[in-house]
């Protein structure tokens, strides 16, 4: 503070009007220079006269707002989806009662059947079975494309066939169909890109496609098309979205090795998180930063976090989850040296995973358990584990390639020449879950 | 089978029709004066925005600033649209690719208040401003324009300009 009178509104103006009949220019200018409260002033004044000499304002004056117009055009269209709603509530009773095979000779028989709202209605009873019958979900949206394709509105079918081929790349995502899901995206956009207000529907399809990518391996192309989804979603000011597609950059990015940098992202999430209501996202991310800080070495922050990540899906009742977070911990456990308690945890961890029917899961934590045993030179327990792992991924349903993996595994922990490093080899293996894919251990302990 | 109505339509969906009387004044500023779009395909794009809105209602956050940011964000796009379908690939240069929908909005709602005080300013005062800010003149030029004494015009733009920013506080306030 100069110790000068502030300028008052009037000056200020008159000073950026340079009208010398009012103020000393001059002399305002210097006092300006040394005070912050009314330089302050005098920047919201230069917004204001940026705003009056702003012609786009000025065309502005004439035009009479109040009352919008009537947009008869989109009460049609409002009136004709609500009437289509009804309709194809009916349709879709009669038609999911019936095997897919049986739709055609439906719709033949109803030929207004075929509505947008009823592709609608397929799209969201294929989402309620993707996750758990992704090759029915599949099915459905096969079906629902059909009849899409027969929708009369061209901007109806387009926007109906963006929905139904972007859920046609989850599905086939969750199926490991991976090719077929990152082609399924380009058609997906090419629909999009035909419908004039299609730019949210893309920002989701550019989502999809980071999630196929990320499932690929492709983690430089994830994180590259998880920020542009971001910055679309950001665009909509859709934060539950950007934060879902800046979370799926930060897990490639750890992926690709960049722990610290996919950390710092999680923590601007987290932050964000607070200002959200998305427990479910908010256990997620706690649950990542607790991986990354473990990754790194931070073994306390990484406790922290699990804890708290387990604590979010306890009261979410998400018990698989609660399972994987006791499995976090276990490992922590066994990083820090807390070998007993990690061992016990990651026990309670796989019984837990078996008794939920979660076999793959449970043989995932059978091989940390046999890599950690082997660790200890604990030779019979562990042969004893590398054979209930191989077991339960069986039950899972694994394919041949896999459990010859698994097999030799158990084979070279009972002939004690397994080492960590071959556990490692495998579970890396079993994850990448690659047909045709070459099984080449490194060289057993002599 | 639910039968068929040819009844004309009367009302959009509520939220939709609230939003469209909501939103409808700043979603017009945008798309005719940020992205000066014909005055003719103004209400053309808005149409395409709301069908979407419409269809799409459900992945919408339900808060008022979450649904303006939406629409906002929706025809911008589709303005971004008009142009790559009349210009090809070619936007106007100012026009950005990524925006952020609440800053666009708050800079687009403080032009119509100023545009509202404007209008509703005396004529001379009005006209004199125009003249001033709008199309450049110095206060010399205005004053022969308007046959005034030079230190009167100089003064009376000024007292304009002070009882427009005066006006325009005000009413962003009471619209805050």
């Amino acid at each position: 503070m100069s110790g000068h009178r502030h300028y008052t509104t009037a000056d200020l103006l008159a000073y950026l009007d340079e009208n010398e009949d009012l103020v000393n220019v001059a002399e305002v200018a210097a006092a300006i220079a040394s005070c912050t409260t009314c330089a302050v002033r005098l920047g919201e004044l230069q917004r204001f006269g940026r705003l009056i000499a702003d012609r786009e304002v000025w065309r502005e004056v004439p035009v009479h707002t109040g009352q919008p117009p009537s947009i008869m055009d989109v009460l049609t269209e409002a009136d004709r989806m609500e009437r289509e709603k009804r309709a194809a509530e009916y349709d879709f009773a009669a038609l999911i009662a019936t095997p897919l095979e049986t739709w055609p000779r439906y719709l033949a028989a109803h030929p207004s059947a075929p509505t947008e709202a009823l592709v609608r209605r397929i799209v969201d009873a294929a989402v309620v079975e993707l996750e758990r019958q992704p090759a029915y979900s599949l099915a459905l949206l096969e079906a629902a494309d059909s009849v899409a394709g027969r929708v009369s509105d061209p901007n109806g079918q387009s926007d109906c066939r963006g929905e139904v081929w972007k859920n046609r790349a989850n599905a086939l995502r969750i199926l490991g169909r991976y090719e077929e899901a990152l082609s399924a995206t380009v058609t997906a956009e090419r629909f999009a890109d035909e419908i004039a207000a299609g730019g949210f529907m893309l920002a989701q399809i550019i989502y999809t496609r980071g999630t196929v990518l990320f499932k690929m391996g492709r983690f430089a192309e994830t994180i590259q098309t998880a920020r542009d989804a971001s910055r679309r979603f950001a665009g909509y000011g859709d934060v539950k979205r950007v934060i879902h597609a800046r979370n799926l950059e930060a897990i490639a990015l750890t992926e690709q090795g960049e722990t610290a940098e996919g950390l710092r992202v999680y923590l601007l999430i987290a932050q964000q998180l607070q200002q959200l209501d998305d427990p479910q996202m908010a256990a997620r991310v706690a649950e990542n930063i607790a991986v990354s800080h473990q990754h790194l070495g931070n073994y306390v922050q990484a406790r922290t976090y699990a804890v708290t990540a387990q604590e979010r899906y306890r009261e979410l009742g998400a018990e698989s989850e609660v399972i994987r977070a006791e499995w976090t911990l276990g490992a922590i456990d066994l990083l820090v040296g807390e070998t007993e308690i990690g061992l016990t945890r990651l026990r309670r961890a796989a019984a837990a995973f078996e008794a939920r029917g979660m076999l793959a899961d449970a043989g995932f934590v059978k091989l940390a358990l046999t890599e950690e045993l082997l660790r200890l030179e604990e030779w019979d327990e562990a042969g004893v584990m590398a054979g209930q792992a191989a077991e339960a991924f069986a039950r899972s349903g694994a394919r041949l390639h896999l459990s010859t993996a698994l097999s030799f595994l158990r084979e070279a922990v009972q002939g004690r020449s397994a080492t960590p490093e071959l556990v490692r080899y495998v579970r890396e293996y079993v994850t990448a879950d690659e047909e045709g894919r070459r099984f080449e251990p490194p060289s057993p302990v002599q | 089978m639910p039968t068929e109505t040819n009844a004309k339509p009367q009302l959009l969906p509520q939220r939709a029709e609230a939003a469209y009387r909501a939103h409808y004044d700043l979603l017009r500023f945008i798309v005719a004066r940020r992205f000066k779009i014909p005055a003719d395909e103004v209400c053309g794009v808005i149409h395409d925005v709301f069908v979407s809105f419409i269809r799409h209602e459900a992945k919408v956050a339900q808060s008022p600033a979450d649904e303006r940011a939406w629409l906002v964000g929706g025809v911008c796009n589709a303005s971004r649209y008009y142009w790559r379908k009349h210009r090809g690939e070619e936007l106007p240069a100012d026009i950005e690719e990524y925006i952020d929908p609440t800053a666009v909005a708050d800079d687009a709602i403080a032009r119509l208040l100023l545009a509202d005080v404007l209008r509703r300013l005396p004529a001379r005062c009005r006209e004199l401003l125009r003249k001033r800010y709008s199309e450049g003149y110095t206060p010399d030029e205005i004053a022969t324009m308007e046959s005034l004494a030079r230190g009167s015009a100089k003064n009376l733009i000024s007292k304009c300009l002070l009882a427009a920013r005066a006006a325009f506080c005000r009413l962003r306030r009471t619209t805050a």
